[in-house]
Order: structure tokens, then C-alpha cells, then sequence
């Protein structure tokens, strides 16, 4: 393939016209069957066949399925977690979509492809500043069809529509209860997958879940990838792809070494959004870097450009993603072990680092927030990281906020911890991450110090707004407060036919790449994710 | 088995600590441990006698009983630390017994722990906002490490050039929601000017069985004018128009909550104020306030907006 063909961007028209000319002829029959020897010639021995081998069942996965369904291709996912849905589906749902949707158009608002892609590539955002043009384009060209496309496999959106040209929406929650992962309303993210999910089986896509692809297979002379190698429990299953594998395994964020080559301070302790159901564990960037990939769009990852970590709004649990609260009823709740103690003034606690000192106001969530929670703790062996953040505040707190600081609702093994007095309080917490024992004696400085400002009105050191509370009357608490990391904004080096990239600029053929494994446009939502997720099935369904 | 009642030379036991024995121990608490005796000669100990020998020389028997995988037999054991503090030693004899009709020789271990005092930790509340020169009090609550009972203990707050300013004694019984944190009153008097002071709280437990260690803990206190007016403050919902009661109403250090009418009272000094209102499902209100004579003043507060960090960031 020459350069200048691998380097055209697709059109929407393009997109729509090749995609519909794929016919049935290309599709191969699933194979279940025993091992069979590569036709090429090749001795490589495959447990299963299909036309597209999909890693990953969430929204990019799963779209890219039906997209390849749609254009005849037979269509394997393989998913390492028991069910679909990857970050999907406890997410909130939102998706990112206009260009002149009916949404849009119900609403009165005028948009265009062009309008969306002047949008996405303004300089002096952040989160646009670092996108790739090429990739903002197709993204553009398609937004609106892939609305109506989603609306035509079920997805069901909320009769709103907000943000900037009314071109984000929310769908609605999946009305199936036994089929959610967490049934707290604001994770409508289930009613966009579980629609997809239906919509691609009833479309022939076959599901293997429990499969965690743990590495690409190569053709030896053409370098063509041609299927993958999934770990079933402990069983090697082989799988034959005829036109193409689609990583759609999901970011990086929950892989700490990986997310350390961007940022060296993302030490363990930082929990990730959507566990512990959903893990992004880099397994696509991993294994497709294994073949000489690129990485890509890293500006928007290492400049901070997006949503890639938050203050926690659910305290005194591991996991307190804003939105993401996780209820008794969830399936996965045995995991998750507590909801944490939500709708925080951040007027009531004070939070310090694991020596027991406070380091910033309390009431900022911004940039130097974040820079703060992740400085230098002081710790001379584990100097990257900032350790854990622990959120203190007293019985006064605990009524004016009217908290239940009990299980369920917080952790006591390790995120949560109560006790009479500031001394013993410090020497009980306990967690994998507090690399050094608070010291009580610290903690009541600290507190100390923070009280005579309450008197005073004043934050000498943080400029913390007003101080307005005392934290003095027993008991006293400690609950997990450290931040917590979201979205992966970088990730695999793409065309705009979503093929990977190496580092030679050239495409390795047969391997594709969506969602946020995806570098170049790390929008929040899964706007993008079913939108390249097409763009990948339709091409890959395609290919020769 | 080689050996016996008329062997040559009697079996020597090995007498080993299955874990670390504590350095350090508070008086009077129980030590838990477990020792395994063996025997070169593989001879099975159980049955065999252990004595602990503790500093007095009292001596505690127990039985071998358990086997152990490595072919020894166990016991479980247990000390207590003595109610004096310093080093403490312990000895386990083995004394010479016959077992399975071998002799076995006599054998011991010592070892030994500091032993320290209790501690033990202060916390210090219901610090008020007094009126200069007025009467206060302040609420000191002590906890022994040992949960010892310290009702009737002692406490007394200083300020910072070492003058007394009051004492109290703590309670007989733990305060209620806490296990073991004892509590006092101490009344103290407002100095004659305005300003933030800190003070002192000192606890030095007399007469208690076991020795503890001393502890001591600062606050601070804003004292403030006497007031001369009273602002009333009437919170009403901004949607439907109902009053709003357990409102925190705030002008400067004055403060009061608001009733079931939404009605509260702030008595203040002269003076112009940030008045604020706080309630956990209300959006904080604050406003500038000049208070030259009694004055009402109505506020209609909004339901308080939960912020969901997704929706500020869908699509930035």
C-alpha cells in the first residue's frame, strides 16, 4: 500500500458507500470446531475462525461488531471479564454525537461536520488543543450518522440534550434489572451496551466472554496479523481472524507501569474508575506494541488535557469515581465493599497525606489540587506517588453531613477507620499504600493548627475559603480520599481506517484499534468509542 | 527410639520461641506466645511438663500437647507483664522428666521486654466562641491505652505563661458512642479583649494502679465583643416559599440556628459581617452585612445542586 493511500482520510461518503458494497461473500463460518491448520500454509494450529476477532465487548467492540455484522463478516468477540460491557456500562452514558443529528435538529440547533470539527481542534482548550486532525475529521463526518446508527441498534437516549450546540445526550437506563452491574441511576452507560449487545448476537457476533487476549499472532513472512491467543481460564485458545483483529480492550489507566511511562507520580495507589468491574489494562497497547506499534496523541495524557483523574466524591471506600456509586444490589458488590460517604462539604474534613499534614485547600478540584495530592510525600523510599489521602472529620461532621459512617456504607479494611481520640485514630490507619505510620502526635498539630484557623478566619497555609468548622468533638474518622485515575487519553497510533501504526509510519496489516486503546482523540464518553468502533468494523469486515 | 531408663546418657530437648517474643509491652497486658520442645533423639514430647518462671519467681506449669509438623510438640503460652515499669524477664524451664521411658534432661530459655507504661491520648471539644470576660466551658476527654477507668482523674488547662485557668475532674463512666474515652468539664473565664488564645489542657493520672504516661493538648478560642444587637434572620425555600428550620446562621463569630419558622436570632456587636447560611441540601448563601441596631433580614435559600463531574465534563 503506498503512503498516499494509507495516509487518505475516509469521507463519510466513502465511508457509507464501501461499507455498504461489502458483501456476504467475504464471511467465514465460525469455527468451533477442532483445530485447523492455517490455509496459508503457515503451521499455525486455530481453535476458532472468523472474518473479525474483536478484543473487547464494550462500546467500541461491540460497534464495531455490528458494523462488521452488518457487512457480512462473521464476528468473534473475545472479553477477559464474565460479562459485557467494559467501562460501558457503568459509565453515565454520555455520548458526545452532532453534526446535525435529529436530536439536534428537534431541538432547533443547526450543526455541521465542519462546526464539529472546528470544535474539536481549537487551540486554546486543552482537550482539543492535543487531537489528532486527521482522526477529528472522521470523527466529525460521522458523528451524526453513527447517532442515528446507534438509535437503528436500539441504544434509546434521553429526551435531552445539553453542552455546547446541544450535541451531548445521555441514553437510558437498560430496563433489564438482572442485567445491570450497578443499578444507581446515573449509570445509564448499561442501556447503550446491553442495546449493542443485543443488537450484535441477534447479528451472529459470537461472545466468548472469560477470554483475555494475551497476544497477537503474526503471519511470518507478511507480518499480517491473523488472529489472536486468549487465556480461558487457564486454557491457550487460538483464534483465526481472516480479515482483521480489532483491539478494543480499553485504555491503560489501571496498568500502572504503563500509565507510569506518561506520568511518573501514578504510583499503585491510585484506584481506577470503573473497577472493579471493569480493569483498563493496556492488554491491546501491550500486545500490538509487542509488533512494533506507535503510540500516539501522548501530548494529551502527560498535558493533563482531559479527564484523567478526579477528586473523590465517595469517601471512605476504594472506589469513589464521582458518578459511579456503587450500591449493595450491584452484582460485583462483594468486590466493591462499600458506597463510601457521598455529597461532601469539603467544609466539614480536612485532608492530609499519609504523614498526617495537610496540603492544600480542601475546597479546590482543580489542576493544582491534583498536583498537590500527587507531590513528593515526604516518604525517602517510595518518593514517586503521593500517597494515600486521607480525609479527616469528627462526630460533628458526621451530623451536619448526616452520614452513617458504617458498613455498608464505608470500608473498614484499610479505606475506613473511626477512633476516640486524633492519637489512636492515626495509629490505626492501615492500608497496602500508607507506606509510613501516621504519627498522632502530627495529627493533632495538624489539627490543632487548623482549628486556630476556624477561630482566626483565616487559612494561613492553604487559603482554604473561610475555614467553618472545628474538627474536635469524638470520635474521630479517617476515610480513603485519594484521587482517582478515569480516562486513558492516549493510547495506539491509528489511520484514519483505524489500522494500527508502527513506529516506521507504516500500517501492520490485519490489526486495528478503538476506543480509548485509541490515541488521538481522547473525548470523554462514548461518543467516540461506538463511532470508531464502526469505522474499524466496517474496514476491517472489508479488507481482502 | 536409641536409649533409655538404662541408657548411657539421658535425651537433651531443644526449646525454641515459634514466634518473636515482644520487645516491648505495656504493664499489665498478657503476652501471648507459643514454644516447641523437640527432642534430638525424635522422641514424641507430649505430655512433657513446662514451667514459666517469671521475675518474682512465681512459676506457671503447662503442658506439651500439641504436635507440631517439624516433630516437636507445642504449647501455647501466655505472661503477663508486671505493673512496674523497666525490663522484664521471663525463664521456661523444661524440668528433667521422663517421657516414653527416656529420660530427658533438663533445659530452659529466658528472654526478655521493656515494659512501659500506658499511654494515653487526649481530645479536647465543645470549644465555644465566648464574649470577652464571660464564662465558658470546654469539654477534655482522656483514653487509656489499656482502656483503663480514669473516672475522677484530674485535668487542668493552663495558658501559655503557665497559669492556671481552671480544672476539672472526668467522669465515672465513658462517654456514651466512644470505648473508653473518659470525659471532664472544665469552666474557664473569657480574657477582657477580643482575639484568638490558645491554651493548654494537661492530664497527669494520679493514684491509678498501673503507671501511665502524662499527656497534654492545645486549643485555641476566639473571644468576641459583647453583643449590643440582634439581627433576625428569616430562611424561606426559594422554590415554595417555606421556611426553613436547623439552618446554621453565621455573621461573623456570632451564630445561631435556625427554628421550625426559619427564624433565628443572632445577637452581635456592632460591626459589618459576612452572613452565611449552611445546611447540607441548601446552596450556601453569603452576603455582606452592616449592623448598627436590631435588624431582620429575609433570605430565600435554593435546594442544593448535587454537581455530577460528568455532566461539568461531557464535552470538555
Amino acid at each position: 500500500m503506498s503512503k498516499d493511500s494509507k495516509k487518505r482520510s475516509i469521507s463519510r461518503r466513502d465511508f457509507v458507500r464501501q461499507g455498504a458494497t461489502a458483501g456476504l461473500s467475504g464471511a467465514a463460518v465460525v469455527g468451533l470446531a477442532a483445530r485447523e491448520t492455517d490455509e496459508g500454509g503457515s503451521q499455525e494450529q486455530w481453535d476458532l475462525t472468523a472474518d473479525v476477532v474483536i478484543a473487547g465487548a464494550g462500546t467500541s467492540g461491540l460497534s464495531a461488531a455490528i458494523e462488521a455484522g452488518d457487512l457480512g463478516a462473521s464476528v468473534i468477540i473475545v472479553e477477559a471479564n464474565y460479562d459485557c460491557g467494559g467501562h460501558g456500562i457503568v459509565s453515565g452514558g454520555r455520548v458526545n454525537l452532532g453534526g446535525g443529528t435529529s436530536r439536534q435538529r428537534r431541538q432547533g440547533v443547526e450543526d455541521s461536520a465542519d462546526a464539529v470539527f472546528e470544535y474539536w481542534t481549537r487551540p486554546n482548550n486543552l482537550q482539543s488543543r492535543y487531537t489528532d486532525r486527521d482522526l477529528t475529521r472522521v470523527y466529525a463526518d460521522l458523528s451524526a450518522e453513527t447517532f442515528e446508527w446507534m438509535v437503528e441498534n436500539g441504544v434509546e437516549f434521553l429526551d435531552e440534550a445539553i453542552g455546547p450546540d446541544r450535541r451531548n445526550g445521555r441514553t437510558v437506563q437498560w430496563p433489564v434489572y438482572e442485567e445491570l452491574i450497578t443499578s444507581y441511576p446515573t449509570r445509564l452507560g448499561s442501556g447503550l451496551v446491553r442495546a449493542l449487545e443485543k443488537s450484535a448476537r441477534a447479528k451472529g457476533t459470537e461472545i466468548l466472554l472469560l477470554h483475555r487476549m494475551t497476544d497477537l499472532v503474526q503471519e511470518a513472512d507478511s507480518k499480517r496479523v491473523i488472529g489472536l491467543v486468549t487465556d480461558n481460564e487457564g486454557r491457550m485458545v487460538r483464534i483465526r481472524a481472516n480479515k482483521g483483529v480489532i483491539l478494543a480492550t480499553g485504555g491503560h489507566t489501571s496498568n500502572v507501569a504503563f500509565r507510569r511511562m506518561f506520568d511518573p507520580r501514578l504510583t499503585e495507589e491510585y484506584q481506577t474508575a470503573g473497577e472493579p468491574y471493569s480493569e483498563q489494562t493496556a492488554d491491546g497497547e501491550v500486545a500490538a506494541m509487542k509488533l512494533g506499534a506507535a503510540l500516539w496523541g501522548t501530548a494529551s495524557q502527560t498535558m493533563e488535557a482531559g479527564n484523567w483523574i478526579s477528586k473523590t466524591a465517595h469517601i471512605g471506600c476504594q472506589w469513589g469515581y464521582s458518578s459511579l456509586w456503587w450500591q449493595p444490589d450491584s452484582p460485583i458488590f462483594d468486590k466493591a465493599r462499600a458506597s463510601g460517604l457521598s455529597n461532601v462539604d469539603w467544609q466539614n474534613v480536612i485532608l492530609v497525606k499519609q504523614t498526617g499534614r495537610r496540603f492544600h485547600d480542601e475546597t479546590d478540584a482543580g489542576h493544582d489540587f491534583f498536583a498537590a495530592c500527587l507531590s513528593y510525600s515526604g516518604d525517602p523510599i517510595k518518593k514517586n506517588g503521593g500517597g494515600p489521602i486521607w480525609a479527616i472529620f469528627d462526630a460533628d461532621a458526621v451530623r451536619r453531613q448526616e452520614w452513617d459512617p458504617t458498613p455498608p456504607n464505608v470500608d473498614p479494611a484499610g479505606y475506613f477507620f473511626g477512633a476516640d481520640t486524633l492519637t489512636e485514630l492515626a495509629g490505626r490507619i492501615y492500608n497496602p499504600n500508607q507506606t509510613q505510620r501516621m504519627q498522632g502526635g502530627v495529627l493533632e498539630q495538624t489539627l490543632a493548627r487548623y482549628n486556630t484557623f476556624v477561630d482566626q478566619g483565616v487559612d494561613a497555609d492553604f487559603g482554604k475559603p473561610s475555614p467553618r468548622y472545628k474538627i474536635q468533638t469524638p470520635p474521630f474518622y479517617a476515610a480513603w480520599s485519594t484521587p482517582i485515575l478515569h480516562d486513558s487519553l492516549c493510547g495506539l497510533r491509528v489511520d484514519t481506517r483505524c489500522r494500527v501504526i508502527d513506529l516506521e509510519e507504516e500500517v501492520i496489516e490485519g490489526l486495528y484499534c478503538v476506543g480509548e486503546a485509541m490515541g488521538g482523540f481522547p473525548q470523554h464518553g462514548l461518543g467516540r468509542c461506538a463511532l470508531f468502533g464502526r469505522v474499524a468494523g466496517a474496514y476491517a469486515a472489508r479488507s481482502a | 527410639m536409641r536409649g533409655g531408663v538404662d541408657g548411657p546418657r539421658p535425651h537433651r530437648p531443644t526449646i525454641e520461641l515459634l514466634e518473636s517474643f515482644p520487645t516491648e509491652a505495656q504493664v499489665g497486658t498478657t503476652i501471648d506466645f507459643t514454644v516447641r520442645v523437640s527432642c534430638h533423639e525424635g522422641c514424641d514430647l507430649g505430655g512433657g511438663v513446662l514451667e514459666v518462671v517469671d521475675a518474682d519467681g512465681t512459676v506457671q506449669t503447662s503442658q506439651l500437647s500439641r504436635a507440631d509438623v517439624e516433630g516437636g510438640v507445642v504449647a501455647d503460652l501466655s505472661v503477663k507483664a508486671p505493673p512496674r515499669t523497666g525490663a522484664a524477664k521471663w525463664a521456661i524451664g523444661f524440668p528433667e522428666q521422663e517421657i516414653g521411658g527416656c529420660v530427658h534432661e533438663e533445659g530452659s530459655l529466658a528472654f526478655t521486654c521493656e515494659v512501659l507504661p500506658h499511654t494515653t491520648s487526649m481530645a479536647i471539644w465543645g470549644v465555644p466562641t465566648p464574649m470577652k470576660g464571660s464564662r465558658f466551658t470546654v469539654n477534655v476527654g482522656i483514653k487509656c491505652s489499656a482502656l483503663c477507668p480514669l473516672g475522677g482523674q484530674l485535668v487542668e488547662i493552663w495558658d501559655g505563661e503557665g497559669v492556671k485557668l481552671g480544672e476539672g475532674r472526668l467522669g465515672d463512666e465513658p462517654r456514651p458512642d466512644t470505648v473508653g474515652l473518659y470525659e471532664g468539664e472544665v469552666t474557664l473565664t473569657a480574657p477582657d479583649r477580643t482575639g484568638v488564645f490558645s491554651a493548654s489542657v494537661g492530664f497527669s493520672p494520679d493514684e491509678l494502679d498501673l503507671p501511665h504516661v502524662d499527656t497534654a493538648g492545645d486549643f485555641t478560642f476566639r473571644c468576641v465583643e459583647l453583643p449590643e444587637h440582634t439581627v433576625t434572620v428569616r430562611v424561606v425555600h426559594e422554590e415554595i416559599d417555606a421556611p426553613l428550620g436547623d439552618i446554621e446562621v453565621r455573621l461573623g463569630p456570632y451564630q445561631a440556628m435556625t427554628d421550625s419558622e426559619g427564624v433565628a436570632g443572632v445577637a452581635v456587636a456592632k460591626g459589618t459581617y459576612e452572613l452565611s447560611l449552611w445546611r447540607i441540601d441548601i446552596e450556601p448563601v453569603s452576603m455582606r452585612v452592616k449592623v448598627t441596631g436590631d435588624t431582620e433580614i429575609d433570605v430565600a435559600a435554593a435546594p442544593r445542586r448535587i454537581v455530577d463531574e460528568d455532566e461539568e465534563r461531557m464535552w470538555m
